[in-house]
């Protein structure tokens, strides 16, 4: 008994010391950590985002001469309070983020599972399904069908999530197959375990280290997509705050007042790059000899 | 290798076949394309006649087999925004997006590929750390944001290069590294992890044991193993990257079909959007086939077996 | 060429290896080799897995993987030393004067190139000949490995090959720039019994027609009697016992070497589903100071004078061992547990 739990224990025990001494975890744990502090309760202390205050349009930030603490960020064309709605968007894009990945892990990992799993038939329709989705052009399937079916946060997770399933189908897949003819599985199967109970109990566990990694890299593409949707104009809808929407807002003041994308800009870069080296330190634990 | 191809060409049609079901539900089930196409204060008559011109009011399996039989005959419809034929206005904005696309790819593989050998050479360096780094940064920058950097620092500050527009070939610089720097990350890291794996295998230790120069070793007989997945994911990248240049073209003004696209969904130019959708689905279905053959010509275990 | 058949090719003297690893630890892989070969002979070096033999090998091709350290107190090769060689001396070795046959043919060649364009390759980087000339040579030197078809078999590739074939490419190859030393390691183990009989002939014949010396690095004493004139056992990264292939089989010195030589069954002699002679307890880890004789922990004479470290020391003719206790100096102590003998 204490045998096997030490067998059993030491390994995650490893991943776990080698994780806190990653540098990357640290920074990106901790970045994520901030900005999710910011989003849950920096409303509390900031501006109304939304309103508009046309004497005070364009005010410069307080490194500026003409700033002030006022609005510390300095604001818009509108007159908004340029922090307030930068900690708007911060909850926008953490929402998206992290809600997306529950629709697409659910989707891609039942899909993988399955098909790692039952094999035949099954794998080829759902590998076929996985083809067709790769097929479809993402930035453009969604724009078409928040153009068609109306702009909400609900409509972005919803066809976010419908589009980013396929690495997380894959990853499962192939995890699963190895699993499936793994000797604990067989002897589970023999000792007459259901289908539903083999594949809860004894292969999700198992592959939960490859799908919290992949689920790190799709909350930054869903992220990436939300933005470069409300860059383009079909994402959030004002008045809501989104970073990528402020870029827009604030593409033709480029030349002047380039503070303006390069506030939200930053935002974006941090919180990807956050959760990308979060990922990075996560695949080094989960598989360290890093194959791609 | 026959059976492969026959199989590799049947699923190919199959998937363009689904994806032409899915291309043309998605604009047809949501909503009334009669009344987008008629816009807003549009009488409910001329909502009609447009709903009997365009066959809207046929049950929709009818509709898709009219609209597949006239795709197959070559007949794309028209635009009822630009008043042109499909064909001519897709025939006048896929070369920019080709050009594009392919320019874009070429940055990439001309940045990740050599990167990659140096980091997978070099591992555990300063060269390989600073590969990662740019990879980290590259995955981390979104492309509308990279974009308007560019834009900022060449365009506006130094002014180098043309920020919008696409007369000549300095035009594409900017979009060109844009689109790539994205893309190329994912083959650096490839080719790096590529590269890690065949330098400790045995025929590259033969190649070495029989004292072959140091660059036909790494590029002939190394590299030559290693670069075969990142053909696959090559040919994926540069069909993400003709998909995916809706930012970028808007961001430049490059008529391609990125932004075509982006002005027909705003214009419900449906029948230009269906046909858009259909043809960089049909692109990304044929590069995958053609990373395949290029997959076989790299490697005659592929190719002879 | 005949006054030069008595110099020795290779020699070797307190070869250490050392390969710091991520940890900050390191290893000590190979700690003490001593050996030598002359033109046209051949010296196997037998020994378990992970004795450090193919280190041994790759170390005097100048192969040793980074971040790996090779020192010795003499290596060299045809009278020319060898340590901090640079790359580009070493690439001339490579090749023309000493060639090398690997463990697995089925990956030793690169799969990506004809069978052809690989022999050619080599050819042309160190005999400077053209690409018909090389060819020529190429179809020739096939059939003299005995491949049937041998301009065929130029256009194939490996995976089309069986592992026999393959071997025997990699003979012509190793043959190609007629290198004085070839070392073969492993050559046969990855091939089934006829075909091994079969590739360790050729290499017997090939050496009989050119006077090329041969490194035979393997763990089959079987092999080792057929085909190696000097013999020279490892254990845990060192040479224990060298000397006459047939005077080392015959008359161990080293326990070392008489416990392997008791793992082997001899047909007519050893009964049916009988236990063979086993050497109890582990190789000791490749690391830390050399305190005593590193084969102490298992060896059934061991006593405490053998808490030391033991040079290999010269015996008579040309044998030299590792033990201060040989074999012939305790004939009366009980030796490994004769499981082998049980009659039924």
């Amino acid at each position: 008994m204490t045998a096997a739990t030490l067998t059993a224990m030491s390994p995650r025990r490893l991943a776990l010391h080698r994780l806190l001494r990653h540098g990357s975890f640290w920074f990106g744990g901790g970045a994520i950590l901030l900005i999710l502090l910011v989003a849950l309760v920096g409303p509390l202390f900031t501006l109304d985002p939304v309103a508009q205050n046309l004497s005070a349009r364009l005010v410069p930030p307080v490194w500026d001469v003409r700033g002030s603490w006022a609005h510390p960020l300095g604001t818009d064309q509108l007159g908004r309070d340029l922090l307030a709605r930068l900690v708007d968007g911060a909850r926008v894009s953490m929402f998206i983020g992290l809600a997306t990945v529950l629709v697409s892990g659910l989707i891609g990992t039942a899909m993988g599972m399955a098909a790692g799993y039952f094999g035949g038939r099954v794998d080829l329709v759902i590998n076929f399904l996985i083809t067709i989705r790769l097929t479809l052009p993402v930035v453009l399937v969604a724009l078409v069908v928040v153009a068609v079916v109306g702009s909400s946060l609900t409509v972005l997770v919803v066809v976010i999530g419908l589009l980013l399933w396929d690495r997380f189908a894959v990853v499962t897949r192939s995890a699963t197959q190895r699993l499936a003819h793994s000797d604990f599985v067989i002897s589970a199967r023999a000792i007459g375990s259901s289908t539903p109970r083999i594949l809860l109990v004894e292969i999700l566990p198992n592959i939960v280290g490859p799908l919290i990694v992949v689920a790190t890299v799709e909350v930054a593409h869903a992220v990436l997509l939300e933005a470069a949707l409300s860059f383009l104009g079909l994402g959030v809808k004002p008045p809501l705050a989104s970073w990528g929407l402020m870029v827009a807002e604030s593409k033709n003041q480029l030349l002047f007042r380039p503070w303006l994308i390069a506030i939200p800009g930053v935002a974006l870069v941090t919180l990807v790059l956050a959760i990308n080296l979060l990922g990075d330190a996560l695949r080094d634990v989960v598989a360290p000899e890093g194959r791609a | 290798m026959l059976r492969f191809l026959a199989r590799r060409l049947l699923v190919t049609l199959l998937v363009i076949a689904c994806t032409s079901v899915l291309a043309f539900s998605l604009v047809h089930l949501s909503g009334d394309p009669a009344a987008a196409m008629a816009g807003e204060g549009a009488s409910p008559a001329d909502v009609e006649s447009i709903r009997r011109l365009y066959g809207f009011d046929q049950p929709i399996h009818t509709q898709y087999f009219a609209w597949l039989g006239k795709i197959l005959s070559g007949e794309f419809g028209r635009s009822f925004y630009l008043r042109q034929p499909v064909v001519t206005v897709l025939a006048e904005h896929a070369p920019v997006t080709a050009k594009l696309g392919l320019s874009a790819l070429a940055f990439a593989l001309l940045l990740s590929i050599p990167l990659g050998i140096l980091a997978g050479l070099y591992r555990d360096t300063v060269i390989d750390r600073f590969a990662l780094g740019l990879a980290v940064a590259g995955q981390a920058l979104p492309s509308f944001l990279f974009a308007l950097l560019l834009v900022y620092i060449f365009g506006v500050q130094l002014r180098w290069l043309p920020i919008s527009g696409s007369t000549t070939w300095l035009h594409f610089v900017l979009p060109s590294v844009t689109l790539g720097y994205y893309a190329a990350p994912a083959l650096m890291r490839l080719t790096r992890s590529g590269m890690i794996d065949v330098l400790q295998s045995d025929h590259v230790r033969t190649a070495r044991a029989y004292g072959l120069p140091a660059w036909r070793v790494v590029l002939l007989h190394a590299l030559r193993s290693a670069i075969i997945p990142v053909v696959s994911l090559a040919a994926v990248q540069l069909g993400f990257m003709l998909g995916g240049s809706i930012v970028v073209e808007t961001v430049f003004s490059l008529k391609g079909l990125g932004l075509l696209a982006w002005q027909s969904i705003q214009r419900s130019d449906i029948e230009v959007i269906q046909s858009i959708l259909l043809v960089i689905a049909l692109i990304y279905a044929l590069l995958t086939l053609l990373a395949d053959l290029l997959n076989a010509l790299i490697d005659p275990r592929i190719r002879i077996s | 060429m005949s006054t030069l058949t008595d110099s020795a090719l290779i020699e070797l003297d307190d070869l250490k290896i050392t390969i710091p690893t991520a940890q900050g630890r390191v290893l000590q892989p190979v700690r003490g080799i001593a050996l030598s070969v002359k033109r046209g002979e051949t010296l196997a070096i037998v020994g378990e897995s992970g004795c450090g033999k193919s280190l041994t090998a790759l170390s005097l091709m100048g192969l040793v993987p980074k971040p790996g350290r090779v020192d010795a107190a003499r290596l060299s090769f045809d009278g020319q030393p060898l340590i901090g060689l640079r790359e580009a001396e070493w690439r001339k070795l490579r090749g023309p004067r000493i060639a090398m046959i690997f463990q697995d043919p089925m990956t030793s060649l690169d799969p990506c190139y004809t069978i052809g364009s690989q022999m050619t390759e080599v050819m042309r980087t160190h005999l400077g000949i053209g690409r018909t000339q090389a060819r020529e040579r190429a179809v020739s030197l096939l059939a003299r490995v005995g491949i049937p078809s041998p301009a065929a078999r130029l256009e194939q590739y490996p995976h089309q090959l069986s592992g026999g074939l393959r071997q025997r490419v990699m003979i012509a190859m190793a043959l190609s720039c007629e290198p004085d030393l070839i070392i073969a390691d492993e050559p046969t183990t990855a091939l089934d019994v006829t075909t091994q009989a079969q590739i360790l002939g050729l290499l017997a014949q090939l050496q009989d027609e050119t006077g090329v010396g041969i490194i035979l690095i393997t763990h089959d004493l079987g092999v080792v009697a057929t085909m190696a004139h000097r013999v020279a056992v490892m254990y845990a990264g060192q040479v224990v016992e060298t000397g006459d292939t047939a005077e080392v089989l015959t008359a161990p010195a080293h326990p070392y070497t008489e416990g392997l030589l008791q793992a082997i069954p001899t047909p007519g002699r050893t009964a049916r589903g009988a236990l063979l002679g086993s050497i109890a307890g582990i190789v000791p880890p490749p690391t830390g100071e050399v305190k005593a004789c590193l084969f102490m922990e298992r060896c059934p004479y061991a006593r405490p004078v053998c808490a030391a470290p033991v040079p290999l020391l010269p015996q008579d003719g040309d044998r030299a061992l590792r033990c201060i206790r040989p074999v012939a100096e305790r004939v009366d102590e009980p030796g490994f547990e004769e499981q082998g003998e049980v009659v039924s």
